[in-house]
């Protein structure tokens, strides 16, 4: 006789150890759509964040753009000192001040040097009818016999055109006085547009963290490979400094598989068998190897999985060709980003910094064995990677103009991505290229 | 058979065929499991289903240390653990008037033939909150304290719980060994 209490559990707990009971066949059948509906909604929302991101962006470049141009018209009052009283004689002095305030004496004039620098600093878009209104800073002028109206440009005394109107004491001065009003429209509406064509060598790589030594294994064993990146943008000036930029381009990325080895003629052996033959486990998800003349065995480890291994055939009793010692992925993208673009030197060498988002969209997927010598054979591809990436971008834009309408770009960008593609661990990929091409204006 | 490790790495890489190899592998084992916390084929279908998607979800936060089975396992029981929880909060019930006071003593030889499946139905057939505390004492090896605080009850409620659960137990093997030797002649 044996205690009851502990009687009873041990006969449940040594009764039901090796229970096992099939579930319902269907079980399978609903919970593999769920697994893949889950990946789903997490695309949705990383879609979802992304759009709101690109519409922050957007409505913050907006609110930008129409404060900086609110501003201006709002303070576009200027005062002109008596054209006699000039600093320089061979200048035209003008002396800005806010609304009720008093002139600026001769005195505390701007060197002509801070004046230039002092304007750069503003954003001018002058209209017909409006006010020019600068405070305390010596406008150079040069341009007026050309109908044009830039920053830095110097007015000398002697180019002044005749109807410029000799006012004397504290006036007024309004654009509409001395440029046409077709001019001054044209000029506000000028090359706001600017079209590009732009190539990049890419260099793609993945700091995968992970503490499991079993895909630390598999990380080790691969290598970013040189890619490529080409496309189109075009882009908007808000303001003079301020633009947004859109475009498409295509990417190609890839990567490199060290230490599994292919043999070719399997195809005698493999002849009955349909769709995958070897799973191939890798960072960016799992070679599927459909390729039915290759054989693939791994000799760094124990990523292979497939219904033949070295247990159960010997590729080199059977007389299999040695082919390759490397498997090469491939992913093909499309993107679409939503840049701003901000230029901080306004020269004849431009240098602008940039960031925004982009989507990108997989377009092709191809995995192939490669030999030393560079040929390769498709296998397959890989699977258990997305299909949509969001990227958020980072780089600069040194920009040369070569005339009015046409200048050299050249911009480091780097570029992460926010999901990982199909990375196993933690790690997120990144890619960094340096683009160069040609814009156009117009 | 593909090893284990590497049906692991096909699943982290979201290979639906992996996935489906390790449902294949320990369906049945852990199908097992969440019928012997559940009161139904149905709710125990619901118990695994929601199971499976947390162990493909979380796969990643499984270190290596230990029984990967032993970690499935305790997924399970934690996803039965938390829609007892919230049925019991709609319907609690601590005392259902069971007594063991009466109750004869078993004899091991007796019941050393039971099968694993009736004794899985005698599980079956306690009262939810006896299941519970029943499973997770007897056969998990918890104790009434973190018993308590898995279910949210005391730990007086705990130890009378398993004490009905074991009275129900032991009074339907009486009657399973009964009928047992009446039919044996």
């Amino acid at each position: 006789m044996v205690k009851r209490d502990s009687h009873i559990d041990l006969l449940f707990r040594n009764g039901l150890k090796s229970l096992e009971v099939h579930p319902p066949e269907s079980l399978w059948e609903d919970i593999a759509p769920v697994l893949r509906k889950r990946n789903n909604r997490g695309l949705f929302f990383k879609m979802a964040a992304g759009i709101a991101v690109f519409t922050s962006l957007g409505l913050m470049a907006y609110f930008y753009a129409t404060s900086v141009l609110a501003g201006q018209e709002q303070s576009l009052n200027l005062a002109v000192n008596n054209l006699s009283t000039l600093f320089d004689p061979s200048y035209i002095r003008i002396t800005i001040n806010e609304p009720q305030q008093e002139p600026v004496a001769e005195s505390q004039a701007m060197t002509l040097e801070t004046a230039e620098r002092t304007i750069s600093d503003f954003d001018i878009d002058m209209a017909p009818g409006q006010i020019i209104s600068l405070q305390n800073v010596e406008i150079p002028y040069e341009r007026l016999n050309n109908n044009t109206l830039r920053d830095n440009d110097i007015l000398r005394s002697e180019n002044i055109p005749e109807e410029f109107p000799a006012r004397s004491g504290s006036e007024v001065l309004l654009v509409s006085d001395i440029l046409p009003v077709e001019a001054v429209n044209e000029e506000k509406n000028n090359k706001r547009w600017e079209l590009g064509a732009m190539v990049s060598p890419t260099y793609l790589s993945s700091n995968l963290k992970t503490a499991n030594e079993v895909l630390s294994q598999v990380n080790d064993n691969e290598s970013a490979v040189l890619s490529y990146t080409g496309g189109f943008s075009i882009s908007y000036s808000m303001t003079k400094r301020l633009s947004i930029q859109t475009g498409i381009y295509y990417s190609s990325l890839g990567r490199e598989v060290q230490g599994v080895t292919s043999y070719s003629g399997f195809e005698p052996f493999a002849s009955s068998k349909s769709g995958t033959i070897f799973g191939v486990t890798t960072s960016s998800g799992t070679i599927n190897s459909v390729n039915t003349d290759i054989y693939l065995t791994d000799v760094a480890g124990n990523r292979i999985d497939g219904y033949y291994s070295v247990d159960n055939f010997d590729p080199v009793k059977s007389n299999l060709i040695p082919f390759g010692e490397q498997l090469r992925q491939n992913f093909e993208y499309l993107e679409i980003p939503l840049m701003v673009r901000y230029k901080l030197i306004d020269r004849k060498l431009d240098f602008n910094i940039l960031g925004g988002m982009s989507y990108n969209f997989l377009v092709g997927n191809q995995t192939w064995a490669m030999n030393k010598s560079g040929s390769k054979v498709l296998i397959g591809t890989t699977e258990g990677i997305d299909h949509l990436l969001l990227s958020s971008s980072l780089g600069m834009s040194m920009q040369y103009e070569l005339s009015e309408r046409f200048s050299l770009n050249l911009e480091p960008q780097v570029r992460y991505y926010l999901n990982t593609g199909g990375d196993l661990g933690s790690g997120n990929p990144y890619t960094f290229g340096i683009f160069s091409g040609m814009h156009f204006k117009f | 058979m593909p090893e284990l490790r590497k049906i692991l790495r096909g699943c982290l890489a979201g290979n639906k065929r992996d996935q489906e190899l390790l449902y294949r592998r320990y369906s049945a084992k852990l199908y097992g499991v969440s019928l012997q916390y559940s009161g139904s084929h149905d709710e125990a279908r619901d118990v695994l289903q929601e199971s499976f998607i947390k162990i493909y979800t979380s796969l990643h936060t499984f270190s290596g240390d230990g029984s990967f089975e032993g970690w499935m396992r305790r997924i399970v029981v934690n996803t039965a653990l938390e829609k007892h929880r919230n049925r019991y909060y709609l319907n609690k019930v601590d005392d259902l008037g069971y007594s063991n006071d009466t109750l004869p003593e078993l004899e091991t030889n007796d019941i050393s033939g039971m099968e694993s499946e009736d004794l899985l139905n005698l599980i079956m057939a306690l009262p939810p909150q006896y299941r519970m505390v029943f499973n997770l004492y007897a056969l998990e090896g918890y104790s009434h304290k973190e018993i308590a605080g898995m279910l949210n009850i005391s730990e007086g409620t705990s130890k009378s719980n398993l004490s009905r659960a074991r009275a129900i137990l032991q009074k339907k093997v009486e009657i399973y060994l009964g009928i047992k030797k009446r039919m044996n002649g």
